[in-house]
């Protein structure tokens, strides 16, 4: 499976600047402000933002699935917060839940899944109404409205997200259409702007064009500015750089960089590859076996990562000019969502695992500074005394 | 897409010629020829005795001397030019007035059937893979099944038997006796409409169970495609999602076998035709090759597989239109 095993990542060096020791804050203080000739850099100015609104707030998400094994629960007591305008990093390896998570937000999980009753799913629209989206109703008007109209969604695979039977114009002006109050030729208008604005050239001519008719990279261009045409408050966007070639890649991000900045919005950006969640991300949540195992500001999570999982998930990231070092990554195998293990889920592939405590009791989330938190016994100080 | 439909244009045009060469050779094949038959009908128990040069003479006069290729050329010319379709020898008339009104007798049971066909099995096919694994679902299939295992004439049978008890004896055949003759009018042409239900339905019947299937499986498909939930997340309607997504693509299918259809139903017809009291092409077919009556048996052949080549030609159209993907690869 190619999602488990990183492959060379070409943010190895936005990664280790992160890493590095904390320039001392006068420096900070003092960095120049990002101009037209030189735009801001990989790291994201954070430090310099005013104090963010959460748009988002998702509380003890759990999921289950009727399968022919039984009753499994790929998601369990999730948690975790959006800011407006900005970026969540959602990392993990391939079956960790990603994905479920965020169909969930979307009211798009199929049929055999269910959302425990205990979930609170708190949004906020851009018209500053409180939505309870674990409240609404898979096929309501009020889950129509949420999806594409406040949140976007993007998918790993541009060309199967497009129907190949309908132009990108088509596609582009109903989803306009669905959501704002234009007639054909103003969502028209709307549609190439979009198109143009993602970097597509001639939009007005590739407006009538179809899927199949675009190259890979404008393809997920494309995808981009269908996602974003009926103007969402949120984009999810679901590992939508992992299928691309590495350049390709980095101007995909960079462009995603540049439409979140410049629309405002906040984003859940899904990846396994910590490289490009540096690259991207203002705040990060770790997942393993569907539960959030550590979450907080970036920079934070990748200095000074407390979880034994993020140590090995960082380790694996390899580095542009150590090519020969050969990758470490998290020894073990993922266990099978239905055979979950008992106590912390991780503890079958944890070197530091404390027997007698973490295969027996889930660790529950400390926060060792403020906004990082963590879910392993040994940042718990119980953690000794469960045994 | 004009430019796709002129290319199958052409196509369909030479395929109906070379068509209509195998039709001409096939009405070649049977031993003897028309004068032979008609001399045996027109001397036998007259006590004439019929010489080798009385038949030639014959066969001067209906012109059945000439070289093969060249009568080729004067009947598809005859066709083409003046929609002539030749002599009816065992009738002593034109073979258009024989044949007249079972072409389009027969052209109306076609498209009725095809339409009952469609009509029944889109939705249906569609709404089973909506509500996969429902108790509806389920029915469905049974009651298709049982369509596949149920022969049509069996059927034909059974219907004519329950619709004669409860709307009385006028049921079969296309015509109620006081229009059987009756000139054309809109009377008559309602009267058709109201006999055409049955035999549409008998024809359907095992086409309509086995596209049931057809749709429900591709449909599935195409539900479970990356593109719907999309468009979904996007927000779009569900019934309408459903119909403009998957669903166009999932009668693909369905129309690209149209021709196959109109090939079983034309095959069927004859049998159901007999069971249901209704006059169409078939038995003329027969007839007039055991009479040897060649022009009448060529028109009759030509016109049926001239059908059958112009529904591919239309199912190839609504599949590029269904499809703009197969445009590229014609
Ligand atoms: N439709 C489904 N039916 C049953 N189980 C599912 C379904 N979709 C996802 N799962 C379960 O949820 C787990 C997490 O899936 P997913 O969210 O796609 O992982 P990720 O996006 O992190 O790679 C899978 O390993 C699988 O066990
Ligand atoms: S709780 Fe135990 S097993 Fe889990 S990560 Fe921490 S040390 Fe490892
Ligand atoms: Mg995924």
């Amino acid at each position: 499976m190619p999602d488990q095993r990183p492959g060379p990542s070409p943010y190895g060096a936005a990664l280790r600047l992160l890493m590095e020791p904390a320039p001392n804050t006068a420096v900070t203080a003092v960095a120049k402000p990002p101009t037209a000739t030189a735009p801001a850099r990989a790291t994201r100015p954070d430090t310099r933002r005013a104090p963010a609104e959460t748009m988002l707030k998702v509380e003890n998400l759990s999921i289950s699935f009727r399968t022919d094994e039984g009753l499994i629960t790929p998601v369990q007591g999730v948690g975790f917060e959006v800011q407006a305008g900005r970026t969540l990093g959602l990392v993990g390896e391939s079956g960790s839940g990603k994905s479920v998570t965020t169909k969930a937000l979307m009211k798009l999980l199929p049929g055999n899944a269910a959302i425990a009753p205990e979930t609170r799913m708190h949004y906020t629209t851009k018209a500053g109404a409180e939505v309870r989206i674990d409240t609404l109703k898979p096929g309501s008007r009020a889950a129509r409205q949420l999806r594409g109209g406040e949140i976007g969604m993007i998918f790993q695979e541009p060309m199967a997200s497009f129907s190949p039977v309908y132009t990108i114009g088509n596609q582009m002006m109903e989803a306009i259409r669905l959501h704002k109050a234009v007639g054909r030729k103003d969502a028209r208008a709307i549609a190439i702007e979009m198109l143009d604005r993602v970097g597509i050239s001639n939009p007005s001519g590739r407006i009538d064009q179809y899927p199949h008719d675009l190259s890979g990279g404008m393809r997920q261009r494309a995808m981009i500015a269908l996602a974003l045409s009926a103007g969402p408050r949120l984009l999810i966007a679901d590992e939508p750089t992992t299928a691309l070639d590495v350049t390709i890649q980095a101007q995909v991000l960079e462009l995603m960089r540049e439409l979140q900045r410049d629309l405002g919005m906040g984003m859940i950006f899904i990846t396994h590859d910590l490289g490009v969640i540096a690259q991207i991300a203002d705040e990060i949540a770790v997942m393993y076996l569907g539960t959030i195992v550590e979450r907080g500001p970036t920079r934070e999570v990748i200095r000074d990562p407390k979880h034994p999982y993020t140590q090995g998930l960082l380790r694996a990231i390899p580095s542009l000019d150590h090519l020969q070092d050969r990758l470490t990554p998290v020894p073990g195998d993922i266990p099978s969502p239905t055979e979950r293990p008992k106590g912390c889920p991780f503890h079958t592939r944890c070197a530091q695992a404390l027997v007698g405590t973490c295969d027996r009791k889930p660790p529950e989330e400390v926060f060792p500074s403020r906004g990082h938190g963590v879910r392993c016994w040994l940042h718990d100080g119980n953690g000794r005394s469960v045994a | 897409m004009l430019r796709f439909t002129a290319e199958r244009l052409v196509g369909m045009i030479v395929t109906m010629l070379l068509v209509s060469l195998m039709v001409f050779i096939i009405m070649e094949l049977p031993p003897g020829d028309y004068a032979d038959r008609y001399a045996f009908r027109k001397y036998s128990g007259t006590g004439v005795s019929v010489t080798a040069s009385d038949i030639e003479a014959i066969r001067v006069e209906l012109g059945l001397d000439k070289p093969m290729m060249l009568r080729y050329l004067d009947w598809i010319g005859g066709i083409v030019l003046r929609g002539d379709f030749g002599q009816a020898f065992a009738f002593e008339t034109s073979v258009v007035k024989v044949i007249g009104d079972k072409v389009w007798l027969t052209l109306a049971i076609l498209l009725s059937t095809l339409l009952v066909t469609y009509l029944v099995s889109i939705p249906i096919g569609i709404l089973a893979a909506v509500r996969r694994g429902s108790a509806a679902d389920y029915g469905l299939t049974v009651i298709s099944y049982l369509g596949l295992a149920l022969p049509n004439f069996l059927l034909a049978l059974i219907l004519l038997y329950f619709a004669n008890k409860w709307f009385g004896a006028d049921i079969g055949g296309l015509f109620s006796a006081e229009y059987a003759d009756a000139p054309w009018s809109l009377g008559k042409a309602w009267d058709l409409v109201k006999h055409l239900w049955l035999p549409a339905l008998v024809l359907a019947w095992s086409a309509v169970a086995y596209q049931i299937q057809t749709v429900r499986a591709t449909m599935s498909d195409e539900i479970n495609k990356l593109s719907v939930t999309a468009a979904r997340a996007r927000g779009v309607p569900e019934t309408r999602l459903l119909l403009k997504y998957p669903a166009r693509l999932a009668i693909n299918p369905v129309v690209s076998t149209i021709g196959f259809d109109v090939n079983r139903i034309f095959s069927e017809l004859p049998i159901v035709a007999v069971v249901l009291g209704l006059t169409e092409l078939g038995e003329l077919l027969l007839q007039a090759y055991l009479d040897l009556d060649m022009y009448v048996a060529g028109a009759i052949l030509l016109l049926l597989t001239a059908v059958v080549v112009f529904m591919n030609f239309v199912s190839d159209i609504l599949l590029a239109w269904l499809d703009p993907r197969i445009k590229l690869g014609a």
